[in-house]
């Protein structure tokens, strides 16, 4: 018989054991050490930069800190953001609504979907940022061209969560229904939308971070304004305070919009069993 | 048409060949109004079929396999670096919960960032050549990777691990059958997941800045205003991603081969 | 304590520590099981039954006092026993014949990949799933999976099995099977059996002592020694008059107990 092997199965809710395991464990202590590795680091990098690593390479805090105080204090930043978040609303919501449209329909006409279905997977296998110089030749650097790739980024994922949702229906329920009586157009309204719901939600849920990235890609390969333009007009620059501090920029809203997004997570699935 | 239906089998093989003439003549249709419109319209813009089978031709003979290896080569290099990288870190960190939870904010930051679109990061540190792309889809591919992995190793059963403990399992042992079995599934998940992110990050990288390859070949005819170039380029790279897609769900297929039955 | 004790509790409690409150599970309980003897605990839900098997197993600490086991104090993981939990905890991934011959491929045993197969195959027919060896969990009805279950748990013949209610989730016929199944096996390997039930009718048909426990925190409220004769007939039992006396003394010992629960 063993002592070696500490025990597995833990108790509804652990006793924690003592010592500096505790500490590191409860939030206070785990806040302390992450400020503090920041804080290291980023001396770190400031020491780093100029001596050991040349300035070009990995820029240093102090210089990035004012870069972006210089776009914040010019207004220029506002106006960047503004434009990749325009780019990313407008193409989202004009993706999801063709792409619910179509879902839906596809999704009442099997035969019509099926017959569809090869161009589609086709047009899905490309990589939609390829298409890129197309739209930009189709509508110009500005932000039209990257409206149209987020639409069509957006598009093909919500457009498979929505056929899924449908092809999900419970047959059962179906039935159940048609016995009742049910013309075509109430088991659509009673059974099939709302059994749809949750794919569809879970669809544009995921497509946020999908807008978002393909906005900073268009922005990336042909823009004159957004924080994707930021980046690349740093990198042609050879400025690497500015692409650190644009990139910083990028990874502040990423943040966010996960976090947004996990918040709304439980509220929106509270229902669903 | 009802939602429910029951066919013959006779009906049934009417049905499939009724599907395969609509996908026939759909594809057929596409085509024929692409060229007519190409010779009707303005070529320059629309260009045709038959012109861009034509130039896929004429690059087939000169430099289009060189960058299509190109790409492959990244994609396929990439992955031979993120992959077991990501596995690794998956199962280390799964298993170690107190280093894991002092790592979770970098984790959860690098998970929310695009990192596709920190290719000119690269591409400032490393250059034109392959070495940026191959980073990146290797990045790309590691976070991918190591999620799943991650995820896969902590939602081990907790009753099995102690199941198996208490049959007398050695750490090892543990690991070897039941750790590893149980999180491959997940693992499997993530590589159909990154194959095809493994794409995209090499024609990201490609298009911003590159002498080869398929995203270079788009940006280049886009460059000259060349629309049959591009159509073509872009064509390559719509069969490259199918074959992509096709390796994505014959992996599923593995994952789903005792999980069909299972709980 | 006698050589003669398998296992001993000795005023072993558990305490848990849920968001700022601590909660005792089990009070503390002092019990002495002897070799071989099949000993069965009921009791209302909560009352830390479970708990007591966790403890002999090593899985969980008591929170005073201590778990003797053979002699020796339980610090961690007890491999001496086999451990049947209500949840079945087989591998998805591995056939019916993988998943029971899991505890032999241990190199703790170094069983030889004949007399694993051998074994295996006799735990199978023992069990009665002849012809679903290369079945996987996933395709077997709950009463297979249970049946796989304990035949996990009995191939590396463990002196001690614990159970926690491992045929709640059975139909009754079924139950019945399995209760035959289960004190034929015990009896011929003469293994100590710790068997935890809400079932007071299966509870005297398998053991020799049963174990009263109340509501949370639990405490032993009676131990009554089931004096019936082996070989027991598990089909019918339940109609002689010896069982009916027993299941009306011990049914009063527990009612109060499980209506105090219900109150709550």
């Amino acid at each position: 018989m063993s002592g070696a092997v500490p025990a597995l199965r833990m108790p509804p809710a652990g006793r924690s054991a003592g010592g500096w395991r505790a500490f590191v464990t409860r939030p206070l202590g785990t806040a302390v050490i992450r400020t503090a590795t920041l804080v290291i680091l980023l001396a770190a990098w400031e020491w780093m930069s100029g001596t050991i690593i040349p300035k070009f390479w990995i820029s240093s805090p102090s210089a990035i800190v004012a870069v972006l105080a210089g776009w914040i204090a010019d207004y220029s930043l506002f106006g960047h953001v503004a434009a990749t978040l325009t780019e990313m609303v407008l193409g989202y919501v004009v993706g999801a609504a063709f792409a619910i449209a179509c879902g839906l329909c596809l999704g009442l006409l099997p035969r019509v979907e099926r017959i569809t279905a090869p161009v589609v997977t086709a047009l899905y296998a490309l990589p939609k940022i390829a298409l890129t110089p197309l739209f930009v030749i189709a509508f110009g650097i500005g932000l039209e061209s990257k409206i149209v790739l987020v639409a069509s980024t957006v598009f093909f994922l919500i457009l498979y969560n929505t056929l899924d949702g449908v092809r999900d229906i419970d047959r059962d329920l179906v039935e159940a229904l048609e016995i009742m009586g049910a013309t075509r157009g109430e088991v659509v309204r009673k059974a099939l939308v709302p059994a749809t719901l949750p794919w569809i939600f879970t669809g544009l849920r995921v497509a946020v971070r999908y807008a978002f990235t393909a906005a900073i890609l268009g922005e990336l390969m042909a823009s004159n304004e957004g924080i994707g333009y930021l980046i690349e007009a740093s990198a042609g620059d050879y400025n690497a305070a500015g692409v650190y501090a644009a990139v910083f920029v990028l990874v502040v809203f990423s943040v966010l919009f996960t976090e947004l997004l996990t918040r709304t997570e439980a509220s929106s699935l509270r229902w669903r069993v | 048409m009802t939602f429910s239906t029951t066919r013959s089998s006779a009906g049934i093989r009417a049905d499939e060949r009724f599907i395969l003439l609509g996908r026939v003549g759909l594809v057929l249709a596409i085509l024929l109004v692409w060229e007519l419109g190409g010779r009707l319209g303005d070529p320059t813009w629309v260009s045709a079929p038959s012109l861009i089978v034509l130039r896929l031709l004429r690059w087939a003979g000169d430099d289009l396999f060189a960058h299509v290896a190109t790409t492959v080569a990244e994609m396929a290099m990439g992955l031979t670096i993120g992959v077991p990288a990501g596995v690794l870190a998956g199962i280390f960190l799964g298993r170690a919960p107190v280093l894991s939870a002092l790592l979770r904010p970098i984790i959860v930051g690098f998970y929310s960032v695009p990192l596709v679109t920190l290719a000119p990061l690269l591409i400032l540190w490393f250059g034109l050549d392959m070495e940026p792309k191959v980073v990146l889809v290797s990045v790309v591919v590691f976070f991918l990777i190591f999620f799943n992995t991650f995820s896969g190793v902590q939602a081990v059963d907790k009753d099995l691990i102690a199941s198996l403990v208490l049959m007398g399992a050695s750490p090892r042992e543990e690991f070897q059958k039941l750790i590893l079995p149980a999180s491959s599934a997940w693992i499997l998940s993530g590589l159909k997941i990154a194959l095809p992110y493994a794409l995209i990050a090499a024609t990201v990288g490609e298009m911003i800045a590159a002498r080869r390859g398929l995203g270079f070949l788009v940006t280049r005819s886009a460059s000259q205003i060349d629309m049959t170039g591009l159509y073509a380029a872009l064509v390559v790279l719509m069969l490259i991603g199918v074959a992509v897609g096709t390796a994505a769900n014959a992996l599923e297929g593995r994952i789903l081969r005792w999980r069909v039955s299972g709980r | 304590m006698s050589t003669a004790t398998q296992i001993a509790l000795e005023g072993a409690s558990k305490e848990f520590v849920g968001r700022g409150e601590t909660v005792l599970a089990l009070q503390p309980t002092s019990i002495e099981i002897a070799r071989e003897r099949f000993v069965a605990l009921v009791g209302p839900s909560g009352c830390g039954k479970s708990t007591v098997l966790n403890m002999i197993a090593g899985l969980q600490q008591p929170t005073s006092g201590r778990v003797v086991y053979d002699g020796n104090p339980v610090t961690g993981p007890n491999r001496q026993v086999g451990y049947m939990t209500q949840k079945d905890t087989l591998l998805p991934w591995r056939s019916v014949a993988d998943n029971i011959g899991l505890a032999l491929e241990l190199k703790i045993r170094s069983t030889s990949r004949s007399d694993r197969d051998n074994r295996v195959a006799q735990m199978i027919e023992l069990v009665g799933l002849k012809g679903f060896e290369r079945h996987y969990p996933g395709e077997l009805s709950g009463g297979m999976r249970k049946r796989v279950s304990l035949a996990r748990s009995l191939i590396y013949e463990p002196e001690t099995l614990l159970m926690d209610e491992p045929f709640a989730a059975l139909d009754a016929q079924l139950r019945l099977v399995m209760h035959d199944e289960l004190l034929r096996l015990t009896r011929l390997r003469r293994m100590t059996v710790v068997f935890v039930t809400h079932d007071l009718g299966e509870a005297i048909t398998l053991a020799d002592l049963v174990v009263v426990f109340t509501g949370r925190p639990g405490r032993i409220k009676t131990l009554r020694e089931i004096p019936l004769a082996h070989p027991r007939d598990a089909f019918r039992l339940r109609f002689s008059e010896d069982f009916a006396r027993l299941h009306e003394e011990l049914w009063n010992e527990l009612k109060d107990e499980v209506a105090k629960g219900t109150d709550r």
